[in-house]
């Protein structure tokens, strides 16, 4: 007994090696001429999301500037800031522009390119804020961006810190965007972030917030490549002063550091007009629409694939077990499925999307990983599914099949599955509707989701209500659409059985 | 026809039959009688090989039961089966219950499979139920049915196992008069019962089992009238 379970167990981490194996294969086929340039886009004005959902920004257009200066293509892939560095070491990535700080612990993992920015630290305050100093901030709660030098000068005990008072309340968010959110609705007094996106962030809340200088010594801002990959280094620095050279380099300087046009947003006493106001500036005016749009497509598109994985791989799963049931002992069959079963259904499926996405996939082709993690995890809920709903079956339906000389699949097909699908079907609808709601999770390994688009369109608006309230909405139809359609495959099968 | 030697069944540790030989003629009407848990299903059973036998042979028509060759499925067309719950198929008429196996083993066409369905219906007298569900009939009927079943697949054996045990008392008479004329026919019989009017009038010989083992057998009147053994006598003396 003990000795055929490990055999399982060898078995199945056998099946999930060849699948890894399959994964890194299908990814080694790189262009020589491509450069794979990591970025986290949420860092406005160096990088963020246009309104198709496509990187861009200060840092995005000087690194296609400065490759196809070098002749090179430039992949942009969107990813956490804080899994950037170890995408480097990995080779998921080849460099990342990120509005990355030099400092003595990146260097230890990895090479800087020369500097192509200098940035200084500044602290957003509320308008009516009195402080005017960072040691006023001791003992108080500070915001900051997760990983950023900001982060760093905050936390007390830190060699780089500017706060002493260790009952300072900090406040780690991934996206800046979200640190002046919580400001902004009071959650915080201060927030420690880039000079940069800090006179972005002021100017588009010139009523509301203000902001002041730490008077830190200045940060360089440098691209980081791999320590492998000295040819790429080179590449970069060559393109860096290629650029500064001819023009470009200035001309990006103005077109986001200048004084550009702040847009004035229409605003009415009456509650409604100024919500249609808000609905108008949020979707309209600043192409939130298309975001939305995009990620519902994308939302769609991960959910039906990963439905039709999860039933394909269920029903393998499911009659995997049922060999059990048939020769009255546990199988070799039914061991892998219950084993398979149990791991799934025992650990988180953001756990099982991170280890797909950063593991398996090395940071790549985030859709299909998605995909592949939503429907390994729904079979095995499927698998279940299926397994109870042909239990149900009474035994003497297959007593009777198998005397009438069919075999056991013939039996399973004319009259044992024909009756199984009404036990199946309202617990299998109910498992699609927890699949599509869990794909909201995708943005965690930047798949740019209906979830996702809706974040992208808080941290350009500064509008939360709008833009939550709408994918609600979205989800809610989606998932009403798909109860109906199974309550009228349920009825149809109703009809033919006249109980 | 069929011939069944030292036939054993364990269930886990339980031995159910413990040991069964019996050799059955063409056209023949066994009924075995016993007490419940005598392992008279069991055996019945294990004819078809519904049940797997822990040992043992049974023969049909010489071809080894038992045997990893043979081919069961086919073996079990030649061997039609009538269960206590009779065992229609839901989801399917009274007339798709009976097509289904002639047409998908392509034995016959459809056209041809839903006349003899029609004839069975006829010989079993439900022939106006053709178009029903299962759900729509009472027990008599529905086991009527599952007998036309069984006979669509023109069996050289039929098993009937308890086939009036889940019926109301006013139902077992219209089900035992199609068995009645189903042995006059000559068809090839075992039925496991405790109809002991219909094993007196019908029966070419009774079995009685106990605790795993065939514990007395003859005609009829031998058995009922008869008996020699002792736990025949008190078994017949609680039961008529």
């Amino acid at each position: 007994m003990k000795k055929l379970f490990s055999k399982s167990k060898v078995i199945a981490f056998c099946l999930l090696v060849v699948l890894m194996v399959v994964g890194l294969t299908g990814c080694k086929t790189k262009n020589d001429k491509v450069i794979r340039v990591g970025t986290n886009a949420e860092f406005p004005p160096f990088e963020y999301m246009d309104e198709n959902g496509k990187p861009t920004g200060f840092d995005i257009e000087l690194i296609t500037a400065i490759c196809n200066e070098m002749g090179y293509e430039v992949e942009i892939v969107n990813m956490e800031f804080k899994s950037l560095i170890a995408s480097i070491q990995t080779g998921g990535i080849d460099a990342s522009i990120a509005g990355m700080t030099v400092t003595e612990e990146r260097k230890q993992s990895v090479n800087f390119s020369e500097s192509y920015f200098n940035a200084t630290q500044y602290i957003i305050l509320p308008i009516d804020s009195s402080i005017t100093d960072i040691a006023q901030l001791n003992g108080k709660r500070i915001a900051v961006q997760e990983g950023t030098t900001g982060d760093l000068i905050a936390t007390p005990g830190t060699e780089d810190s500017m706060i002493t008072d260790t009952s300072t309340v900090i406040k780690r968010f991934k996206k800046g965007t979200d640190a002046v959110l919580e400001l902004k609705n009071g959650g915080v007094d201060a927030v420690i972030i880039d000079s940069s996106p800090a006179k972005k962030f002021v100017s588009s809340n010139t009523k509301t917030l203000k902001y002041i200088d730490t008077n830190m010594d200045a940060e360089e801002y440098a691209i980081a490549v791999s320590k492998d990959k000295n040819e790429i280094l080179d590449i970069i620095n060559e393109g860096l002063i290629k650029v500064k050279e001819n023009g470009t380099y200035d001309a990006l300087i103005e077109q986001y550091f200048g004084e550009g046009d702040v847009v004035i947003r229409k605003t009415s006493d009456n509650w409604f007009i100024n919500l249609w106001y808000t609905f108008e500036f949020v979707f309209i005016s600043n192409g939130g629409y298309k975001l939305i749009l995009s990620g519902l497509g994308t939302t769609l598109l991960i959910s039906v694939c990963a439905v039709l994985l999860g039933v394909v791989l269920g029903m393998v799963l499911a009659f995997m077990k049922l060999t059990e049931e048939k020769k009255h002992k546990k199988t070799l069959l039914s061991r892998i499925a219950s084993l398979y079963i149990d791991i799934i259904r025992g650990t988180p499926v953001i756990v099982q999307l991170l280890i797909m996405y950063m593991i398996v996939f090395q940071n790549r082709i985030g859709v299909v990983a998605a995909i592949v993690t939503f429907g390994m995890n729904s079979a095995a809920y499927v698998a279940e599914i299926i397994r109870a709903g042909i239990m149900a079956v009474d035994h003497g339906q297959m007593e009777g099949g198998r005397s009438l000389g069919f075999t056991y699949g013939q039996t399973m097909r004319f009259i044992i599955l024909p009756q199984a699908i009404k036990n199946i079907l309202p617990a299998l609808c109910n498992e699609f509707i927890v699949l599509i709601k869990e794909t909201s999770v995708v943005g965690y390994v930047a798949v740019q989701d209906l979830t996702k688009a809706s974040d992208f369109i808080i941290s350009r608006t500064y509008e939360t209500f709008i833009p939550l309230i709408t994918i609600a909405l979205i989800y809610y139809v989606i998932v009403k659409v798909l109860s109906k359609v199974f309550a009228a495959f349920e009825r149809r099968l109703r009809k033919s059985d006249k109980r | 026809m069929i011939n069944v030697k030292n036939l054993h069944k364990n269930f886990g540790k339980i031995e159910v039959l413990k040991g069964v030989d019996i050799n059955i003629e063409k056209g023949e009407c066994v009924v075995v009688i016993g007490p419940s848990g005598s392992g008279k299903s069991t055996f019945l059973r294990c004819i078809n090989r519904l049940e797997e036998p822990s040992s043992g042979d049974i023969l049909i028509e010489d071809v080894n039961v038992m045997d990893k060759s043979t081919d069961i499925d086919m073996l079990r067309r030649e061997v039609g089966m009538v269960f206590q719950h009779f065992n229609l198929f839901p989801h399917l008429t009274i007339l798709e219950n009976i097509t289904l196996a002639p047409v998908k083993h392509k034995l016959m066409s459809e056209e041809d499979a839903k006349k003899k369905a029609y004839e069975l219906l006829e010989m079993v007298g439900i022939e106006d139920k053709a178009l029903a569900y299962p759900s729509q009939l009472s027990g008599g009927q529905k086991q009527r049915v599952a007998i036309a079943r069984s006979l669509a697949l023109s069996p050289k054996i039929m098993l009937f196992d308890e086939p009036t045990s889940a019926l109301d008392p006013e139902m077992v008479g219209e089900v035992l008069e199609v068995m009645k004329n189903l042995a006059k026919e000559g068809m090839t019989m075992v039925v496991v019962t405790h109809e002991m009017g219909f094993a007196k009038e019908v029966a070419h010989r009774v079995v009685f089992m106990d605790e795993g083992v065939i514990i007395e057998e003859g005609t009829p009147a031998q058995v009922f009238d008869a008996p020699t053994n002792e736990r025949t006598k008190a078994f017949l003396q609680k039961v008529l």
